[in-house]
C-alpha cells in the first residue's frame, strides 16, 4: 500500500481548458487546483482513519475514466435519461427551477428554456452574479483535499445558487447525470443572504447503460446570517458506479442549514458532509439514511464543527444492509474553545438483514470547551426478534413484519426530508433498494392529519 | 359419539402436561388447562411462577422451547406453527410488557394485521373502527397516528392493546396482566373494554396478580399456578380465598414452599421491571 497515487491518476489533476472564455480568476483557481492536486497526496486505505474502511480507494483509477470534451450550455443534445430523470424530479419536489448538468456541461431545465434568477451556470453567474460567484472556492479551497482539488481542476458545468436578500425563497433540484466510462464534476455553490430561504435538492444518476462510471461532485454553501438553507442529498448512481461527494457549508449567526440525505445507488462510494458553525446561534440538524444490497459499500463521513458559542448540531444517519453490503460511518462532533453552550448529537443506527451484511460505525467527540451538552451514540444489530413476535402474534407473516419494521426504522429519517413529494419518491426508492414491498408510510398506506406534518425530533 | 367429543374439541384450548424451557432452564413443569371459546378463565399465580412464559408459549415466542406435552386449539397442534399462523387461527396475546416499534403508526401496524387476518377495510373503515375503539378506552385520536408503544405509558400501552383486542376480535385472547400499573380509573376502562368483547365467540384468559379486575371481569373459572404447574382450579371463591389468604396456604397443600415475598399480590400501580432477555422495553427506554 503505497501512500504514492499510480501514475494513472494524474490525467484528471489537468486544469480543464474549455472552450468557452473563462474569467481570469476562475482560470486561476483551476491553476490552483490542479496545483493542489499536484502536491496533495491521493487517499489511500493505509494513511490514516479517513479511508481505513474504504480500500475500493486504493484500487480506483481515475486515468480509465474519460472526461467528454465540454459543450456549450444547451439543451439540445441532453441523454433521454437525464431529461427523463429531469422531468421526474419536477414533480418530485415542485422545484421552481430544476437543472441538469453532467460531465460533459450540457445542461437544461424542467421548466423549458426559462432560468430561475438564482440558479445559473457558473458562466453567466460570473457576469450577473459577480459576488455569489467570487465565492467559488471559498468555503472548499483547492487545499481541502485531493478530491475537492481535482473537481476545481476539472469542473466542466458548476451551478451558482444565490439568494439575495429579500428575495422570495427558492426550491432547486439539480440532477447530476454520469455516462457509461466517464466521470462527471459536478460543482455547485449556493449564496444566501441575510434571512433568506433556499431547498436545494442534488441528485446523482447514471449511467443510464451498464458500465462502470465515476461522479465526483464538490458543493459549497454559504448560509448568511439568519438564512435557512435545507440540502437534500439523493445518491441513485448505477450500480457500477462510483461517488466520491464532498460537501461544506458554513453557517452565519442564528443561521440554520439542514442535510438530509438517502443512498442506494452505487458499487461503492464516500461522502464527507461538514458544517461549520461559525456565528452565535447558528444550528444543523443532519438527517438521512443509506440502504445497501449486494455488494454495496456505503462510506459517509459527517463532521459538526461547533466554531461559535450557543451553537446547536444534531446528526442522525441509519443504515439498512443486506446480502454483503457494507456500511461505514464516522461522525465527528469537534467543539473549538470559543464554542461554549453547544448542544451536539450525533447518532448512528444500523440494521443488518443479513449475517453477511456490515456496519462500521465511529462517532467521536473533541470538546475543547468546558460549557456543552454533546452525546454520541451508535447501534447495529439485526431485526429485534420481540419487534417481530410483536407483529407476528398479530397475525402478520415474518416477511411483511420485517417490511413494517426496517420501513420504521428508516421512517423517521425520511420523515424528516424537506418536500412532500421527495418524501413518496423516497420510500418508493428504499423498497426497490431493499426489494421489499412498499414501507408502512408507503403507498396504501392510511394518512391521518397529523401524518402531514413534517416529524421532528 | 367421537364427533360429538371432536365438536367440543374444536372450540378450545387444550393444554396438556406442558412442559418448557428457556435456554436449558426448565420452566414450565406440565401445566395442564383448559379455556372454552365462549368463556372467561382467569389464572393467578405468585410472581415468577410462570404465568407469561405460559401465554408466550401459546403464541409461540421462540426463546421459549418445549420439551414436552401439548397446547391444542380446535383440536390442532399449536406446537408446529409460528406465531403468526397462530395468531391468525384466532389466538390473540395482551403482552405484559407491550413492544414498541418506532416508525410504525398505530394505524398502519393495525392494517397489516388486518390484512393479514383477511380483514381488509378500506382506510375510512379502518380509521371510524379505530377511532371507534380507541374513544371507547378513552385515549385520544392523536394514538392513531402515533408509533406503536413507542414513548406510551404503562397505562396507554395496556389500552392499546385492548384496542388492538377490540379491533381484531381474536376467538381466543389471553391477557396478560392487563390490569397491572393502571390506577382505579383506568383498570374500570380496560375491564369494560374486556367486558365489550367477551361473549360466545371469545375465549378469555385472564392472566392476574390483583384479583381487582376479577371483580369488574367476573371469571367462569380461575385457576392458580405456582412453580410452572397449575396447582388449583376452582370458581370464583378461589379469589377470595386469595385475597384472604394469599397464595401461602395453596402452595403448602400443592407441596412447595412459598418464598414470602412473592406470595404477596403486588398492589396496583406496581410493576415489575422486565426480565432479563425480555425485550420489551421498560417506561423510559
Ligand atoms: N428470558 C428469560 N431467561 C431466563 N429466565 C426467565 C426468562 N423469562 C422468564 N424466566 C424465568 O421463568 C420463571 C417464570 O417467569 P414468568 O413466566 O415471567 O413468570 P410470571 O409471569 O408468572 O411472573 C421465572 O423464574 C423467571 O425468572
Ligand atoms: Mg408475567
Amino acid at each position: 500500500m503505497s501512500a504514492i497515487a499510480p501514475p494513472s491518476t494524474r490525467p484528471a489533476a489537468e486544469p480543464l481548458r474549455p472552450p468557452w472564455d473563462e474569467p481570469p480568476r476562475l482560470t486561476a483557481l483551476r491553476a490552483a487546483g490542479a496545483e493542489a492536486a499536484r502536491t496533495l497526496p491521493w487517499p489511500s486505505s493505509g494513511q490514516g482513519e479517513d479511508w481505513r474502511r474504504t480500500p475500493q480507494i486504493d484500487r480506483l483509477d481515475l486515468g480509465s475514466f474519460h472526461q467528454p470534451e465540454p459543450d456549450r450550455a444547451g439543451g439540445g443534445d441532453m441523454p433521454a435519461y437525464l431529461a427523463a430523470a429531469l422531468r421526474e424530479a419536477t414533480a418530485v419536489s415542485a422545484a421552481e427551477t430544476v437543472l441538469g448538468d453532467d460531465a460533459a456541461g450540457h445542461r437544461g431545465s424542467g421548466h423549458g428554456d426559462a432560468w430561475a434568477p438564482g440558479a445559473v451556470p457558473l458562466g453567466e453567474a460570473w457576469d450577473r452574479l459577480p459576488e455569489a460567484a467570487h465565492r467559488l472556492g471559498a468555503v472548499l479551497p483547492p487545499s481541502s483535499g485531493p478530491i475537492v482539488a481535482r473537481n476545481t481542476a476539472r469542473f466542466a458545468a458548476a451551478t451558482v445558487i444565490a439568494v439575495g436578500r429579500g428575495d422570495p425563497p427558492r426550491t432547486v433540484h439539480l440532477v447530476h447525470g454520469v455516462e457509461p466510462g466517464q466521470v462527471a464534476w459536478p460543482r455547485t455553490l449556493v449564496v444566501m443572504g441575510e434571512g433568506t430561504e433556499c431547498t436545494l435538492v442534488e441528485e446523482w444518476l447514471g449511467p443510464p447503460t451498464p458500465g462502470e462510471a465515476l461522479c465526483v461532485p464538490v458543493t459549497e454553501v454559504l448560509v448568511g446570517p439568519g438564512a435557512h438553507c435545507r440540502h437534500v442529498l439523493i445518491h441513485r448512481l448505477g450500480p457500477e458506479a462510483i461517488l466520491l461527494a464532498g460537501c461544506r457549508a458554513v453557517v452565519d449567526r442564528d443561521a440554520a442549514y439542514d442535510a438530509s440525505w438517502v443512498w442506494v445507488g452505487g458499487a461503492w462510494g464516500k461522502v464527507a458532509l461538514a458544517v461549520a458553525l461559525q456565528g452565535p446561534g447558528a444550528s444543523t440538524r443532519l438527517s438521512g439514511c443509506a440502504v445497501g444490497r449486494a455488494s454495496q459499500h456505503m462510506d459517509l463521513q459527517t463532521t459538526q464543527a461547533h466554531e461559535a458559542p450557543a451553537t446547536f448540531s444534531d446528526c442522525l444517519h441509519r443504515t439498512v444492509v443486506r446480502d454483503r453490503a457494507r456500511s461505514v460511518y464516522a461522525g465527528l462532533i469537534r467543539v473549538a474553545p470559543a464554542a461554549q453552550k453547544t448542544n451536539a448529537y450525533v447518532q448512528n443506527r444500523n440494521l443488518l438483514l443479513s449475517p453477511t451484511a456490515k456496519a462500521d460505525s465511529n462517532p467521536t467527540l473533541e470538546i475543547l470547551a468546558n460549557d456543552v451538552r454533546c452525546t454520541h451514540g451508535a447501534t447495529a444489530g439485526p431485526v429485534d426478534r420481540d419487534q417481530l413476535f410483536y407483529c407476528q402474534s398479530r397475525g402478520i407473516e415474518p416477511q411483511a413484519a420485517r417490511e413494517l419494521i426496517v420501513g420504521g426504522f428508516l421512517a423517521d429519517v425520511v420523515g424528516r426530508l424537506p418536500l412532500l413529494g421527495l418524501r413518496a419518491a423516497a420510500q418508493g426508492w428504499v423498497a426497490a433498494a431493499l426489494g421489499m414491498g412498499v414501507g408502512p408510510e408507503g403507498a396504501g398506506a392510511v394518512r391521518t392529519a397529523a401524518d402531514a406534518a413534517p416529524a421532528d425530533g | 359419539m367421537a364427533g360429538a367429543v371432536t365438536a367440543v374439541a374444536t372450540e378450545r384450548l387444550e393444554i396438556e402436561g406442558l412442559a418448557v424451557e428457556i435456554d436449558g432452564k426448565r420452566i414450565l413443569d406440565g401445566v395442564d388447562l383448559v379455556v372454552p371459546r365462549g368463556e372467561v378463565h382467569a389464572l393467578m399465580g405468585p410472581n415468577g411462577s410462570g404465568k407469561s412464559t405460559l401465554a408466550y408459549t401459546v403464541l409461540g415466542h421462540p426463546r421459549y422451547t418445549v420439551t414436552g406435552g401439548d397446547c391444542r386449539w380446535r383440536g390442532e397442534s399449536l406446537l408446529g406453527l409460528t406465531p403468526d399462523e397462530r395468531a391468525r387461527r384466532g389466538l390473540f396475546l395482551s403482552l405484559q410488557y407491550p413492544t414498541a416499534i418506532p416508525g410504525v403508526s398505530v394505524v398502519n401496524f393495525l392494517r397489516a394485521a388486518l390484512k393479514a387476518q383477511g380483514k381488509t377495510l378500506t382506510a375510512r373503515e379502518l380509521l371510524g373502527r379505530l377511532r371507534g375503539e380507541i374513544g371507547a378506552l378513552k385515549m385520544d385520536d392523536a394514538f392513531l397516528s402515533r408509533y406503536i408503544n413507542d414513548g406510551f405509558s404503562g397505562g396507554e400501552k395496556k389500552r392499546m392493546e385492548i384496542v388492538q383486542l377490540a379491533v381484531l376480535r381474536p376467538a381466543l385472547a389471553i391477557l396478560d396482566e392487563t390490569d397491572s400499573g393502571l390506577d382505579v380509573d383506568a383498570l374500570r376502562t380496560v375491564a369494560e373494554g374486556v367486558n365489550r368483547v367477551r361473549g360466545e365467540d371469545m375465549g378469555i384468559l385472564i392472566i392476574t396478580h390483583y384479583q381487582r379486575i376479577l371483580d369488574y371481569v367476573t371469571p367462569d373459572r380461575v385457576h392458580v399456578m405456582a412453580a410452572g404447574r397449575v396447582i388449583a382450579s376452582g370458581g370464583r371463591e378461589l379469589v377470595d380465598r386469595i385475597e384472604r389468604e394469599g397464595y401461602d396456604s395453596l402452595l403448602r397443600a400443592a407441596g412447595i414452599e412459598p418464598t414470602g415475598v412473592e406470595g404477596t399480590p403486588l398492589e396496583p400501580g406496581v410493576e415489575p421491571p422486565p426480565l432479563p432477555g425480555d425485550a420489551g422495553e421498560s417506561p423510559g427506554a
